[in-house]
Order: structure tokens, then C-alpha cells, then sequence
């Protein structure tokens, strides 16, 4: 509707601000003009808009990703700035041979795989539970997904109290069924598991949200002609339903393992300190103690490069698929 | 002093291109933005207050203690310097969370960042090599407050780094303390000053357990670091001085460590709390103030805990005996003050540093804390009797090694890796063999 | 989203619509476990918080010696751990809005810029594919591959030194980081949102824009009259987004304000030291801390549930 005046005015070249650095753009210098011809008719006009938070993001993100592999590849360490004449890989050698960081390197590894699998079942079924055409459809979604809304210091707080030896709820719960107390946080073996189970209460939510996407776009005959085979629900959906759930569970689990990754604020506030519990160091929570506790930079940093190894190592793949249907 | 300088000229050299660098950032969001282009040339105006700003002669002074006796004692503190230098601007900052951990956290960025304090909190000893660089030296203030004479000798020795004094003492904590409820104890029918030996405390936690519904030893183990601390003193107790020195010293008796830590192995695999792991010292004290334990071992903060309690008196409720071994010693601890070089505040700083080690200073923040001034010249009669007591050993040791877990034995890299190892190989199950190795491994030169 | 009806559903629901209690013994036994399903995962869902809430009503004595899911009786209610979480966290509340208002307006405004710049205007899909990857990319990068760099840059850029006469003005100059904090976290949102509005401005209809543009209007006007007037519903699902975000973070808070001490520490930032300060283990305080930190969260998602949903799931 608006786009009529809109357009009527244009012609009278009636652009208040801006208008005379664009003309000056078409008229075309030489090198505009060659930069247009280079990359299509629009880049150079369509940069005021892109190129701004572009260099934002990759002075900021992809700059300081350089820029830390540098740091890695110096000895720098305490006070001052680094020594970047002398590079090489001691830092990466110091890791593999420093049992604190493949503990916390595999200990990265459970949570990755563990968490992002117990949460995708978890999710799918709730999506599952939601879709079968039920009352209060809306609450009981908003419920599910509401931790999502929380932060991790949040939530951190709760699970602290519920893990709590002596008063927190699950120890309650377990000890009035006959078992024995449990130290959730306190044991080594256990408390990786603990955090997964936490963090699994958080994001369940989220994987549901994306599967009930998944499962609505799934047309209607499909569940109709499994009907008319005379198949189980339960073959239903192991059948037909879940294998076209490919996507949803593949974007799914790429955010999920990104969040499992980024754990530390969870684990910093589990115990209100740079040293998680004996037994969940994770390369996050490794990371951060080198660098703001002890002040190993370089160090610290080479780590920062395994962490972003391993995420790319996920997303890498994920963003391939993902231009390869077309969707970038 | 050169040092100085070249640190001051780079960080201003840093700052000019660091102007350079906002002032593009701010160019282009403003240019996207429309008509918020002005904020490009407000960084441009910023850069002239270059030089500190206002903080130049305020006296800056950050610490840990937020929180019980520590707040208290840092108020007395305080206030008694207000009373001693009331025209001196000040800004004392208590910097909470995690023991020192944040303290040091937030020391540590501003010395990075050439925005240091006009002093801070911390131990001395080996402890100072963290801050290679950038701790300046307050040997005028030693001279002309004639510290020398009226330190005790290990202050007067472990607040040197690189020939020059980095700050002044404030307190002295002991570490090879081991405290009792006293009726837990009588209901065992355990005597705990008959306790001289690593072994006959481990003879006095089983008694405690067949005995009675207590627990024998409570231990609070959420962090690394008691652990730590109750190897140095069970290292002190059952293997002896030297053994002891040794291992501090870089040359450690692998023998010596691994009885000490088959010991801990047996203690922390038998005797202490089953929630150990998941609570913190706070709590763990609380067990021996509610009568749920017998024992606890810890420096003797854990005194000013006793203390704030109600109805619950040295002597009559609460004792204390030396840890069983290291009878004749006190396992020193110094909270002191350190001086940061490129100081905001030199003159006040160091006005603050003799007030430090002043027997006002000393008097009014120890009594509170639970510590025990580092003067030798202090009149004792306004302290409780336990740190009477705590006073008499101090002077009266024969030896005073230093500790482990606090500064002054080991650099806080070696410290941290001590605490790597507690964290994977010894806290449940007890992995002698490896933490063996990992603390020979640590220490050795 | 539509609740399209479907297979047995349908008619099972339509049963209940009508039922009264009595005849809900006619519901077969699929559905009662069905709502017995939903109902266990709302316990589940909920006891945490059930749980937290009851026990910042309690006193220390309430909170060890009744069940952690019990409300407080009347000896052992108490408003006080409510009172001294306000105190601790209050400064925090206003400190969290002083960046997370400004920096997710910002990052929403610029991700929209980014987004319109890189969709709808014509320039080679080969060269806007490797651009627009390193935006997707952006969005999961693990912070901490960035941190080091991100304090050495704060360190150097030294806002503390070039604001000056901000300080002047009697203001702290420790709210230098909420300044940080407001950059970094643009930066670091921006992929995100650049990815919402581009899924958005893809879906968009063509045709208005095609026509202005055969008119002769410039990108820019495009933006104003057309784009950004559309643009509404992503900007309202894009803003709750981020928000909940920058509220919710802790990482770089810690490594650019560093301490709860600090005079502009953000509301997280204390919350994580709040039990392990000053208070040893009261989980009453903290529980009270955990629900004011929440609070603006918590309320932004009961009133725009669906918004927040659609920005999770894409």
C-alpha cells in the first residue's frame, strides 16, 4: 500500500540524507564501479548495511580467534604483554602432557555426547507427549521450555540445593525409596552425571520445541497411512514418523552440543569458583582457571583452540550440510 | 625505577593506539546508525583524561575478608587507621568469593592492565614470584619504622623478593592446629593432649568412632585445599622437620611422602564426614560447634568461628592441641600487605605500609581475626587467652616452617598443581601411588 | 503451529471437551497414561523450582529440618532471606539492565542492517554464501576461544583512562565494563541475530521490494518504507531473544566486571558468589537471589512465550 507513495517519490530524488553519497556511488567511480561489476550490481550500496556489523563480528570473533592461536603459539604467561618473536607448539605439547586437561578433555567429551543424547530422547518425547492432540497444549509447552529462559547461575542455584546431601530433594526422594544417600556433587564418579542430568532438565525444553516443529511439518497422510497398515503407535512413530525427523534432530543436536560445550557458567556457579568439582573439569571450566587464575595465557589459549576444534569440528560439517540443501 | 618507567610509557603508548582503534569502531557503527555519528569524536575527548583520572592520591587498598571475624577485624582495622591518618583519602575494597580466589583474580587483571591498587592483601614468601614485575619495594618504610628490630625473623626474611622489601606483615595464623569438642572427646574417653604421634591420632579417631554416634574427624573438602593443608601438617607431624623442608625445599624423600599420604589415605578413607566432598569449611566447623565431631584440623581461623559462637568457650567447650607430632612447631602463615609498583597513591601508600606494621594496626585487626601480631613487642593482655597461648608457642618454638597451602612454602604454580593432583588422584577413592608421584613430580627442582 | 487435529486425537478430545468427571472412567487407558505422562514431566519440570521457592520462605532451622519440598509453616516462614537478597542483588538488577537494555537494542538494530544487507540486494550468491557463513558460524563459537584476546583488547582499548570525564561526573569508573560489556556483547550477538532476520527477510515478499527498486529507490529508502516497517514481528522475537541472552551471561561479566565487589557488578555476577561469600551454605538466601535474578527473564518469557520460542527453535 505504502510502497506506491513510496516509489512516486523517489523519482523526484527527494533523499534528505544520504542521498548525495549514493548518487555519488551510481554516477560510478572507477573503482565502485569495478567493485559492482566484480561482485553484482548492489555491493557497493548494499555495504553501508552489511559491512559495518560484518567487521563488527569478524574483528571480534574471527580477529580474536587469530589472534588467540597467536597468543597460544607464544610462552606468555603473568604480567605483561606477549613475546610474539618466539613462536612455536610447547603449549600444545605441555597439554598432552598435562593429565588435567585430557581428564578435561574427555570428561568434555562425556557431556557432549551424554547430555546431547539424553536430552534429544528426552525432548522427542515430550514433543511426542504435546502432539498428541491434547488439553492445555499451551501451558504444558510453556512449562517444558521455561528453564530454557533461566540462567545457567540460576539454575546452578537450584540443582546445588537439589542435589543437596543431606536436605536436597533427590537425596529425599531416593532415601524414602530404601536407598542410601548419594553425593551427587561431592563424588567424582558421579558428578559429571549430576551436571548432565541438570542441564538435561534446562534444554529438554528446547529439543522439544524444535522436534513439535519437526513433527508438524509432517503431513497428515503419513500418520493415515500408517493407520490403515494397521501399525502400533509405538511402530508408528519408531516407523514412519521419527526417520523424517532427520533435520530437527540434526540442528538440534549441533545447538545442544554448542551449549554442552559452554557449560562453565553452570559449573562456576555450582560452586561460586573457578575449580569445579572433583571430577566435571571440563576444557571450558580448564580454560578459564589457566587464564584468570593462574594467569597462564598461552596456555589458556592453547586450550581455547582444542574447545574451538572440537566445536568446529561439529559445526564445520553441520554449516556444509546446511549450504549444501541451500540453506545459507 | 626504570622498570617503572618503561611500563608507564607503554601502557600510554598503548592507549594512543588503542584511540585510534575505538575511534574507527565508533566511525563506522555511527555511519550505519544514521545520525549517532557523534559518538565517534566523544572517544576522541575521553582520551585526553588519559592520566588516572581522579584515583591519583586517593589510597586504594583491596582484601578478601568480607565476611564473620574477617569483616569485623578488617572494620577495626580501619577504623584505627582513620584514627592514625585521618587526612589521607581512602577506599578500602573487600573483594569476596572463593577464599582469595576472587582477590587474587581481580589483583591480577589490574596489574595486567597497568591499573593497579594502591596496595593489596596477600602472602609473601614464594608466593611474591607471581608478581614478578610489578610489586615495588617499601625498604624506606622497613628503615624508617625500624621493622627489622621488632619483626620476628621469618617476616623480617620471607617479605623479601629479588634483595628488596614488597610489603609489610599484618598477622600471623598457625597451621598445625588440631581443634576438639571437648564433651565428644570426654564421651570417647580420648585425652587428646596424650596425642604426640600421626599414629596415636589415628588410634583416638577409631576410639571416637567405636565409642561414640560422632563423627571422628570433620573435614570439609568442596575445595582442594584443606586437603593440602592437612598433608603439610601430617607430613610435619609424622615424618618430621627436615623431611618436611625438604619437600618444601625441592628435594623431596618419596619415601616420607608416601607414609604421609598412607596415613591421609587412612584418615580420609575411615574417619571423616560421608558428605566430606560436597561441603566447605564453614560447615565442616560447624559440625565440632553442634557437637557432631570430635576433631577438626584447620589453621586457626577456625578459632574465630569458636568464638562468634554462642556458648562455646575455649577450655570448656572447645580445645586445641598442636597437631599430633609437631609439638615444638608453628606452621607459619603471614597476611601481609604488598606494595605494587606504578602505585597510584606512593606517598599515602606508604604511610599506609607503616601503619601496617604498627603495633596500633596489629592489635586492632588481630584481636578480631584470630591471628597473632608479627611484632615481638606487642602487649598481649588485650587478646583472649587462646591467642595468649597461640603468642607463648609462637615465641617459644623451635621451629617455625613455613606452610604449604599459603604462600610461603611453594611458588603458586606449585601450589596449584599440589591441588590438581589432591583434586584427581585424592579425593575418593585415595590413590596413593599417583598422588605419591604427582607431589613428588610437583615440587621437585 | 496450528493445532491441526489428527488420527485418534480428534475424537479423543473431543470426548474430553464434554466430559465431566464421571465420565472420565470412560476415557480408554491410553490417555490417562498419556496425561499421567505430562503430568510426571510437569513435576519434573517444576519440583526445582517448586522447591526453590518454598525454601526462600524459610528460616536456616525451616530449611534443615523440614522436606525441601514442603512449604513453611509458621514458625518457620520468613521474608528476611528475600529482604537480604534484594539488598546483596538490587544494585545488580540495575547494573544487568544498564547493558543488557542497551547492547540488545543495538545488536537487534545492526542484525537487521546485516540481514537486509546481505538478502535482499543483489550481489553474487557466491561471495554473499562465504560472508553469510561466517555469520552462521559466529553464532558457535565458544566464548572462550575469544577470551584471552577480547581482556588483552580491553586492557588496551582503556575505556577507564578515555571516559574520564564520565568519571568526573562522580560517576564509578569500575561501570567502564558495563560500557565493555555493551560492545562485546554486540559483537558476539550479532550473528545470532543476523541469522533470525535473514530467515526472516528471505520469507519475505519480493514483489514490493522489486517494485520500489524498478522506481529507482535507493537500498537505504528501501529499508526505511518497507523492510523495517515489516520487520516487527522478528524484532520482537530477536530483542526477547537476545535479552535473555546477555541477562542470562555469565562468562563475560566475570572477565570484564570480575568481581560482585565491583560498584557495577551485574545481577549474575553476585548471584554466583552469593552462597559462597559471605553466607557459607544458605540456600534460603540463595534460592531468594536465584528468583530476583530471574525475575526479569522469567517475566519477559510468561508474557511473549511464543516469540521466545520461535527464536530457540530456529
Amino acid at each position: 500500500m505504502t510502497q506506491n507513495t513510496d516509489t512516486g517519490d523517489d523519482s523526484g530524488d527527494a533523499l534528505p540524507d544520504g542521498g548525495v553519497a549514493e548518487d555519488g556511488q551510481r554516477s560510478g567511480f572507477s573503482p565502485i564501479s569495478a567493485l559492482n561489476e566484480r561482485f553484482g550490481s548492489d555491493f557497493v550500496e548494499s555495504s553501508q548495511f552489511w559491512l559495518p556489523p560484518f567487521l563488527l563480528v569478524g574483528l571480534f570473533v574471527y580477529g580474536a580467534i587469530i589472534w588467540n592461536l597467536l597468543i597460544s603459539l607464544t610462552d606468555f604467561t603473568g604480567f605483561g604483554t606477549p613475546d610474539y618473536g618466539d613462536l612455536d607448539l610447547e603449549m600444545y605439547g605441555r597439554a598432552l602432557a598435562d593429565s588435567g586437561f585430557i581428564d578435561a578433555a574427555i570428561n568434555t567429551f562425556i557431556l557432549l555426547v551424554g547430555f546431547t543424547l539424553v536430552t534429544l530422547a528426552l525432548g522427542l518425547g515430550l514433543a511426542i507427549l504435546i502432539d498428541r492432540n491434547i488439553r492445555f497444549e499451551n501451558t504444558f509447552r510453556t512449562i517444558y521450555l521455561l528453564p530454557m529462559s533461566l540462567s545457567f547461575v540460576v539454575t546452578a542455584q537450584f540443582w546445588a540445593w537439589m542435589f543437596n546431601f543431606n536436605n536436597g530433594v533427590i537425596n529425599i526422594v531416593i532415601t524414602s525409596l530404601g536407598f542410601g544417600r548419594v553425593d551427587w556433587i561431592g563424588n567424582p564418579d558421579i558428578v559429571l552425571w549430576a551436571v548432565m542430568f541438570a542441564l538435561m532438565w534446562q534444554f529438554a525444553g528446547y529439543a522439544m520445541v524444535v522436534f513439535l516443529a519437526g513433527l508438524r511439518a509432517i503431513p497428515n497422510e503419513h500418520y493415515e497411512a500408517a493407520k490403515v497398515d494397521g501399525a502400533s503407535t509405538v511402530r508408528m512413530y519408531w516407523r514412519v514418523i521419527i526417520p523424517q525427523l532427520k533435520g530437527s534432530t540434526i540442528s538440534a543436536s549441533v545447538v545442544l552440543m554448542v551449549f554442552a560445550l559452554k557449560a562453565f557458567d553452570f559449573l562456576y556457579s555450582l560452586v561460586g569458583g573457578y575449580r569445579p568439582p572433583n571430577g566435571a573439569d571440563i576444557l571450558a571450566t580448564k580454560m578459564v582457571r589457566e587464564a584468570y587464575a593462574n594467569l597462564n595465557w598461552a596456555y589458556a589459549s592453547a586450550v581455547a583452540i582444542t574447545l574451538f576444534l572440537m566445536t568446529l569440528g561439529i559445526v564445520g560439517p553441520y554449516l556444509y550440510y546446511q549450504y549444501n540443501r541451500g540453506n545459507l | 625505577m626504570t622498570d617503572q618507567d618503561s611500563r608507564l610509557s607503554r601502557r600510554h603508548f598503548v592507549g594512543a593506539t588503542g584511540a585510534a582503534t575505538l575511534t574507527g569502531l565508533a566511525g563506522c557503527s555511527g555511519g550505519s546508525d544514521g545520525g549517532d555519528g557523534g559518538d565517534g569524536s566523544d572517544g576522541g575527548d575521553g582520551s585526553d583524561g588519559g592520566d588516572g583520572g581522579d584515583g591519583g592520591n586517593t589510597l586504594e587498598v583491596l582484601h578478601a575478608w568480607t565476611g564473620g571475624d574477617g569483616a569485623r577485624a578488617a572494620e577495626a582495622l580501619v577504623a584505627a587507621f582513620e584514627e592514625e591518618y585521618p587526612d589521607i583519602e581512602h577506599e578500602f575494597n573487600p573483594i569476596g568469593g572463593g577464599g582469595n580466589q576472587n582477590l587474587d583474580a581481580v589483583v591480577a587483571n589490574r596489574l595486567q592492565n597497568g591499573d593497579p591498587p594502591s596496595s593489596f592483601a596477600n602472602w609473601p614468601g614464594p608466593n611474591l614470584q607471581r608478581y614478578e614485575g610489578v610489586l615495588g619495594e617499601v625498604g624506606g618504610v622497613w628503615e624508617s619504622e625500624g621493622f627489622e628490630d621488632v619483626m620476628v625473623q621469618e617476616a623480617v626474611d620471607l617479605h623479601q623478593y629479588n634483595g628488596a622489601y614488597r610489603g609489610v606483615p599484618l598477622g600471623s595464623h598457625r597451621l598445625n592446629c588440631l581443634f576438639y569438642n571437648t564433651s565428644v572427646v570426654e564421651e570417647a574417653g580420648v585425652d587428646p593432649d596424650s596425642l604426640t604421634s600421626v599414629s596415636a591420632l589415628i588410634d583416638a579417631l577409631e576410639t571416637v568412632q567405636s565409642e561414640t554416634d560422632a563423627i571422628p574427624m570433620t573435614h570439609g573438602a568442596s575445595g582442594t585445599w584443606t586437603t593440602t593443608q592437612l598433608f603439610a601438617s601430617t607430613m610435619l607431624g609424622q615424618e618430621g622437620y627436615d623431611a618436611y623442608m625438604s619437600f618444601i625445599d625441592g628435594s623431596p624423600d618419596e619415601a616420607a611422602v608416601r607414609a604421609t599420604f598412607e596415613s591421609l589415605a587412612e584418615i580420609l578413607g575411615n574417619y571423616i564426614n560421608e558428605d566430606a566432598s560436597s561441603i566447605g569449611l564453614t560447615e565442616s566447623n560447624q559440625n565440632i560447634i553442634e557437637g557432631n565431631a570430635a576433631f577438626i584440623h584447620q589453621g586457626n581461623w577456625a578459632a574465630g568461628a569458636y568464638r562468634n559462637a554462642e556458648d562455646f568457650d575455649y577450655d570448656e567447650d572447645w580445645g586445641f592441641k598442636t597437631y599430633p607430632g609437631s609439638e615444638g612447631m608453628y606452621m607459619l602463615h603471614f597476611d601481609s600487605f604488598l606494595y605494587p609498583s606504578d602505585n597510584p597513591s606512593p606517598d599515602a601508600t606508604e604511610q599506609f605500609m607503616a601503619f601496617v606494621g604498627s603495633e596500633a594496626a596489629q592489635v586492632a585487626f588481630n584481636q578480631y581475626k584470630g591471628s597473632i601480631p608479627t611484632r615481638t613487642d606487642v602487649d598481649m593482655s588485650q587478646f583472649g587467652p587462646y591467642l595468649q597461648e597461640t603468642q607463648e608457642d609462637f615465641a617459644n618454638a623451635d621451629q617455625r616452617p613455613p606452610n604449604l597451602q599459603h604462600g610461603l612454602g611453594v611458588p603458586s604454580g606449585t601450589m596449584t598443581t599440589l591441588n590438581d593432583v589432591i583434586s584427581s588422584e585424592f579425593s575418593g577413592p585415595y590413590n596413593v601411588d599417583a598422588a605419591t608421584e604427582g607431589f613428588v613430580d610437583a615440587v621437585s627442582n | 503451529m496450528s493445532n491441526d487435529a489428527r488420527t485418534d486425537g480428534g475424537t479423543a478430545s473431543a470426548t474430553d471437551t464434554g466430559a465431566s468427571a464421571g465420565a472420565l472412567a470412560g476415557i480408554d487407558g491410553y490417555r490417562v497414561l498419556l496425561y499421567l505422562g505430562l503430568l510426571g514431566m510437569l513435576t519434573f519440570f517444576l519440583i526445582p523450582i517448586e522447591s526453590g521457592l518454598v525454601t526462600s520462605f524459610k528460616t536456616s532451622s525451616g530449611v534443615s529440618g523440614s522436606l525441601p519440598f514442603a512449604p513453611p509453616t509458621g514458625s518457620t516462614f520468613t521474608l528476611e532471606k528475600w529482604q537480604s537478597a534484594f539488598d546483596a542483588l538490587g544494585r545488580g538488577l540495575i547494573n544487568s539492565a544498564l547493558y543488557a537494555i542497551p547492547a540488545t537494542v543495538i545488536s537487534a538494530l545492526l542484525g537487521s542492517f546485516a540481514a537486509y544487507g546481505i538478502t535482499q540486494s543483489d550481489w553474487k550468491q557466491k561471495y554473499k554464501a562465504p560472508v553469510l557463513a561466517l555469520f552462521v558460524a559466529g553464532i558457535f563459537i565458544p566464548y572462550q576461544a575469544v577470551l584471552v584476546p577480547l581482556s588483552q583488547f580491553w586492557s588496551m582499548v582503556s575505556l577507564q583512562d578515555w571516559l574520564g570525564f564520565v568519571w568526573a561526573l562522580g560517576i564509578n569508573d569500575d561501570y567502564a565494563g558495563v560500557v565493555e560489556l555493551i560492545v562485546t556483547h554486540v559483537a558476539y550477538g550479532l550473528p545470532i541475530c543476523t541469522v533470525l532476520f535473514r530467515s526472516y527477510y528471505k520469507n519475505m515478499s519480493e514483489e514490493m521490494i522489486e517494485a520500489a527498486r524498478l522506481d529507482g529507490a535507493s537500498i537505504r529508502r528501501i529499508y526505511r518504507r518497507i523492510v523495517l516497517p515489516l520487520s516487527g514481528p522478528m524484532f520482537a522475537v530477536v530483542l526477547i531473544y537476545q535479552f535473555t541472552q546477555i541477562w542470562n551471561d555469565l562468562l563475560f561479566t566475570l572477565v570484564l566486571v570480575q568481581t560482585e565487589s565491583s560498584a557495577a557488578a551485574p545481577i549474575v555476577l553476585i548471584l554466583a558468589g552469593l552462597g559462597t561469600s559471605l553466607e557459607g551454605q544458605d540456600f534460603a538466601l540463595r534460592m531468594a537471589g536465584a528468583f530476583i535474578a530471574a525475575l526479569p527473564t522469567l517475566a519477559v518469557y510468561i508474557a511473549f512465550g511464543e516469540e521466545f520460542a520461535e527464536g530457540v527453535a530456529t
